[in-house]
C-alpha cells in the first residue's frame, strides 16, 4: 500500500471565486457546494436548498459552480506542490494527492514535508490554509486530511484501521468514492461507523451490494484501494495520436482527445471497469512534455477526461514556455474501479438522465418559449382538470426531491385510488384526454327532446343521443350519474352549479359532459 | 486469455437504464412487444379508441426506473390520468410546438437529446421532415406517437379494438369502472400480430392483464401469455401483473 499525503483545501470554491473573506455561497443545482467561514458561522452548510442557506446567511454573495474557474485559480498551487513532489495526482480543483515516501525521505520526514506543503500552498495562492493528511492509502489520507486542521494529522503506518473504525461511514460518500444513496443505505441497515462495515464480511457486502459492497468494505478496513479484491492488476490502456502537423491551437487537440477519451472508455465500459487514475500526456514538436496525473475516485467519463485535459493544456500553454506546437497527445488509464454503473455525485442525487433532460428543457425553451414547456403541479379540485396545472418548467427545481414533492402533492393516494379530501369528484378511473375549453354539445332522449338536469339533480329524460361540435349524433348506450357540483356557492362571481355525466356510445366510446345553465360540453374523452 | 477480466465483467450488472439499449415496458404489453421491451430508436404508432391511454401506458416502466418522457404537442393529456396509470410525474414534461411543421421537427429533435421517451401526436408529416426525424431518432430514444402516424414508417402498431365498459347501468347506477380492450401489436419485421385482453383502464386507472372471455375471437395459439411465457418483470414494483380481473 502506498503512503499517500492528501492536501485538501476547504471550500476551493469560494476561494477561487476570490470571496473567502466573506460571508459566500457556491451554489450548484440549487446547492450549496462551499461556503466561506463566515457564511458557515452563520449556519450555511454543504448540501444546504438555496433559499435555506439565503435565509441563514442573507448577506452572502452567491455564485454560480464554475468548475473551470476553480481549476484555473488552481494552477499555481499545483505547480507550488509540484516543486516539492513531482510526481502527485490533482484530485479536484482543491485537492492533490502525493506518494509520501520520497517527498518525506528528501525533506526530512512527513510533518516535515507537510509543513512545507502547507507553506507552499499559502505562499502560491493568497488565503489559501491547506489541510493535510498522511495515511496509508488515499481514503485513509483524504478522511485524515478532512480532519486536520492548520496541523497536519499523521496515521501511523498500519493504524489505518483503528483510525478509520470509530468514524462516520459518511466519509465515504464525502470523499467522492460511494454514491449517497449507498451510504444512507448503510446507516438504515445499521451500519454507521467505519468499523461496522469492517466487521461485516465481505462476501455478504458483496451479495447485496455488487461490487460498490466490496469497494466499501475494503476502504473502511484500511484496504488497499487501488486493487479489487487484491486479485489481478487493474486494466491499463492507452490511447494516443500524433498529429501529422504540429498543432497550435487548443480545441483541435481537446477534440482529438474527446475522441480518444469516448474510444478509452467504451473499452473500460465493455470490461466492466471506470477509470480513476488517468495520466494526460501533451508533447511538443520540440519534445517539450507536460504530464500530469488526475485522479477521482468515483470514476472519470469521458466528458470528465475531456474537462481535465482542456485544464492541463489550457493551463500549460498559459505559461508561455512552449516553442512549437503539440505534436503527441496520450491518455494512460493508470487505475480503474469496478464499475457501478453511475457515477457517485458529490452534489445532488441527479442521474444522467435527470442532467440531460433538465438541459433539454432549457434548450426546448429557448426554442419555443419558456410557456410551451411544462410540467405538472398539483392543485386539486373537483373536475379532472383542475386537479394538476401545467406550470413552466423553467421556474421549477425539476431535480430536487423535497421541491419535487412539494409540487406534486399529494403523493399519496388511498385505497380507491382518491386524493382527498373532494367529495364529490369523480372516481378512478380518470379520463385521460381532456378538453379544454370544453366542447360543445347536446344531449337528447329518444324523441330529440333535450334532455336536462333538474335542481334536485335528476335527469329529465333518458339520454339517447349525443352530439358534439355539431357532427353526427352519437347513439348512447350507458350513462352514470347525474352528479352535481356547486363550486364557490359564496361567490357571486364565481359560483357555479353544475352536473356530470358519463356516457358510452355504441362504438364503446365513453365521454364525460357537463351541463351549466342547461348548456352541455364535453369536458372530457376516455382516449 | 484475460479469463479474470471476463469474471469481473459478468459480475458487473449492467442494468442501468443508459446502457442498455432497450427501455422496458409493464406487462401485460411487454410480452407483446417482438423484444419483450421498446427499443431506443423505434416508431411506435398507437390507434384505435384507447390509443392515447396506451401510448402512455408504454412509458410507465421506463419513466420509474428513471427515464423522462416529453409530451409533445399532447396539451389534452391529463397528469391525473397519467399518475393512475403509474407515470412518476416528475418526469414528465409537456412541450408545445405552437402547431407549425417545421417547429415540430426541430423541437423534437431537440428533446431526442434528453429524454428516452416521446409520446406525441404529430401534424402529417412531409418526406424531408421524416427523413430528418429518422436520422435523429436513430439511438436513444423511442417516439411513441398517438394515432396512424401518416407518412412514417412505424417499427410497431399497437391497435386497440372492441372497447367494453364494465359496470355502467343502463339506469344510470355505478360509474364507468373500467374497459375491456383488445391489444393487437404488429411488428413491421414480425407477420403476426400478437394479441391480449387488457383493462385500460382498470378500476384504478392501470393497464392489466384481463382474462379472454368466451366470445373474444383468439385463436388457441394465439393466446397472450403463450408466445413469451410467464411474466417477465421489468423496473420498479409494477404490480400490474396479476391475473386476476381488475375491478
Amino acid at each position: 500500500m502506498t503512503r499517500t499525503i492528501t492536501i485538501w483545501v476547504p471550500d476551493w470554491p469560494v476561494l477561487a471565486a476570490g470571496l473567502i473573506e466573506r460571508p459566500a455561497i457556491v451554489l450548484h443545482a440549487n446547492r450549496v457546494i462551499a461556503a466561506s467561514p463566515r457564511a458557515r458561522a452563520d449556519g450555511v452548510t454543504v448540501g444546504q436548498r438555496r433559499r435555506d442557506a439565503q435565509q441563514a446567511c442573507p448577506d452572502a454573495v452567491i455564485v454560480a459552480h464554475d468548475p473551470d474557474r476553480d481549476q484555473r485559480a488552481f494552477e499555481p498551487a499545483i505547480a507550488a506542490v509540484a516543486e516539492l513532489a513531482p510526481r502527485l495526482e490533482v484530485v479536484d480543483a482543491g485537492s492533490i494527492n502525493i506518494a509520501a515516501r520520497g517527498p518525506s525521505r528528501y525533506h526530512g520526514g512527513e510533518p516535515a514535508v507537510a509543513t512545507k506543503l502547507i507553506d507552499a500552498l499559502a505562499g502560491a495562492v493568497p488565503g489559501a490554509r491547506a489541510h493535510v493528511g498522511i495515511a496509508d492509502g488515499r481514503f485513509a489520507a483524504a478522511v485524515a486530511a478532512r480532519l486536520a486542521t492548520d496541523r497536519p494529522l499523521v496515521v501511523a503506518s498500519g493504524d489505518s484501521p483503528g483510525f478509520l473504525a470509530p468514524l462516520p461511514t459518511r466519509w465515504l460518500h464525502e470523499t467522492g468514492e460511494l454514491d449517497a444513496e449507498l451510504v444512507n443505505l448503510f446507516a438504515r441497515l445499521g451500519l454507521h461507523r467505519l468499523g461496522d462495515i469492517a466487521a461485516v464480511a465481505a462476501s455478504e457486502l458483496v451479495a447485496r451490494f455488487g461490487p460498490a459492497g466490496a469497494h466499501a468494505h475494503q476502504l473502511a478496513a484500511g484496504g488497499d484501494d487501488r486493487r479489487l479484491h487484491g486479485t489481478e492488476p487493474p486494466t491499463r490502456a492507452v490511447a494516443e495520436h500524433i498529429f501529422d502537423t504540429p498543432v497550435d491551437a487548443t480545441e483541435p487537440v481537446v477534440f482529438t482527445g474527446k475522441r480518444l477519451a469516448d474510444q478509452l472508455v467504451a473499452r473500460l465500459t465493455a470490461d466492466g471497469v471506470a477509470c480513476t487514475r488517468l495520466v494526460v500526456t501533451v508533447e511538443t514538436d520540440h519534445h517539450e512534455r507536460d504530464e500530469r496525473t488526475w485522479y477521482r475516485a468515483g470514476g472519470l467519463t469521458a466528458a470528465a477526461i475531456v474537462d481535465r485535459l482542456r485544464w492541463q493544456l489550457t493551463a500549460w500553454i498559459a505559461t508561455d514556455q512552449l516553442t512549437a506546437g503539440i505534436t503527441l497527445l496520450r491518455l494512460t488509464i493508470d487505475e480503474t474501479r469496478p464499475d457501478t454503473g453511475h457515477q457517485p455525485g458529490l452534489w445532488g442525487g441527479q442521474s444522467d438522465a435527470d442532467r440531460a433532460a433538465i438541459r433539454a428543457i432549457t434548450r426546448l425553451a429557448t426554442i419555443a418559449g419558456e410557456h410551451a414547456v411544462t410540467v405538472p403541479a398539483w392543485r386539486g379540485g373537483y373536475q379532472p382538470e383542475d386537479r394538476y396545472e401545467w406550470v413552466a418548467a423553467t421556474t421549477v427545481e425539476l431535480a430536487d426531491t423535497a421541491d419535487i414533492r412539494d409540487r406534486l402533492h399529494p403523493p399519496l393516494r388511498d385505497r380507491d385510488g382518491r386524493t382527498g379530501p373532494w367529495p364529490g369528484s369523480l372516481p378512478a378511473p380518470t379520463p385521460i384526454m381532456l378538453h379544454q375549453p370544453p366542447r360543445p354539445a347536446t344531449l337528447a332522449d329518444a324523441n330529440g327532446t333535450a334532455v336536462e338536469v333538474t335542481g334536485r339533480g335528476e335527469l329529465t329524460g333518458t339520454p339517447a343521443w349525443l352530439t358534439i361540435d355539431n357532427q353526427r349524433p352519437l347513439a348512447v348506450t350507458a350513462w352514470a350519474g347525474p352528479w352535481p357540483l356547486q363550486q364557490q356557492w359564496w361567490n357571486a362571481r364565481g359560483k357555479r352549479r353544475l352536473a356530470r355525466l358519463q356516457l358510452v356510445t355504441d362504438t364503446g366510446a365513453a365521454y364525460v359532459v357537463i351541463v351549466e345553465r342547461r348548456r352541455w360540453a364535453l369536458t372530457a374523452t376516455y382516449a | 486469455m484475460r479469463p479474470m477480466k471476463q469474471a469481473v465483467a459478468t459480475v458487473m450488472t449492467a442494468a442501468m437504464l443508459t446502457r442498455d439499449r432497450t427501455l422496458p415496458v409493464i406487462e401485460p404489453v411487454a410480452g407483446l412487444l417482438p423484444e419483450g421491451a421498446l427499443v431506443r430508436g423505434q416508431t411506435v404508432a398507437c390507434t384505435g379508441v384507447a390509443g392515447a391511454s396506451v401510448a402512455f401506458a408504454l412509458t410507465v416502466a421506463a419513466t420509474r426506473a428513471g427515464a423522462w418522457v416529453a409530451a409533445v404537442d399532447t396539451p389534452w393529456a391529463s397528469a391525473e390520468a397519467l399518475a393512475e396509470l403509474g407515470v412518476p410525474l416528475e418526469r414528465v414534461v409537456r412541450v408545445d410546438s405552437g402547431g407549425s411543421r417545421s417547429r415540430w421537427a426541430d423541437l423534437v429533435a431537440a428533446v431526442v437529446d434528453g429524454f428516452e421517451l416521446i409520446v406525441t401526436s404529430p401534424p402529417a408529416l412531409t418526406a424531408t421532415l421524416e427523413r430528418r426525424l429518422r436520422s435523429k431518432l436513430a439511438g436513444d430514444c423511442a417516439l411513441i406517437i398517438v394515432g396512424p402516424a401518416p407518412g412514417l414508417t412505424t417499427d410497431l402498431i399497437v391497435a386497440t379494438t372492441h372497447p367494453a365498459w364494465e359496470q355502467a347501468g343502463r339506469r344510470g347506477d355505478g360509474h364507468l369502472a373500467g374497459r375491456r380492450v383488445e391489444l393487437a401489436v404488429a411488428a413491421r419485421r414480425r407477420p403476426r400480430p400478437h394479441r391480449a385482453i387488457v383493462w385500460l383502464p382498470d378500476s384504478t386507472g392501470r393497464i392489466t392483464l384481463a382474462e379472454p372471455t368466451a366470445s373474444d375471437l383468439l385463436r388457441p395459439d394465439e393466446h397472450p401469455q403463450s408466445p413469451h411465457g410467464t411474466d417477465r418483470h421489468i423496473g420498479a414494483e409494477t404490480g400490474n401483473a396479476d391475473l386476476s380481473a381488475a375491478g
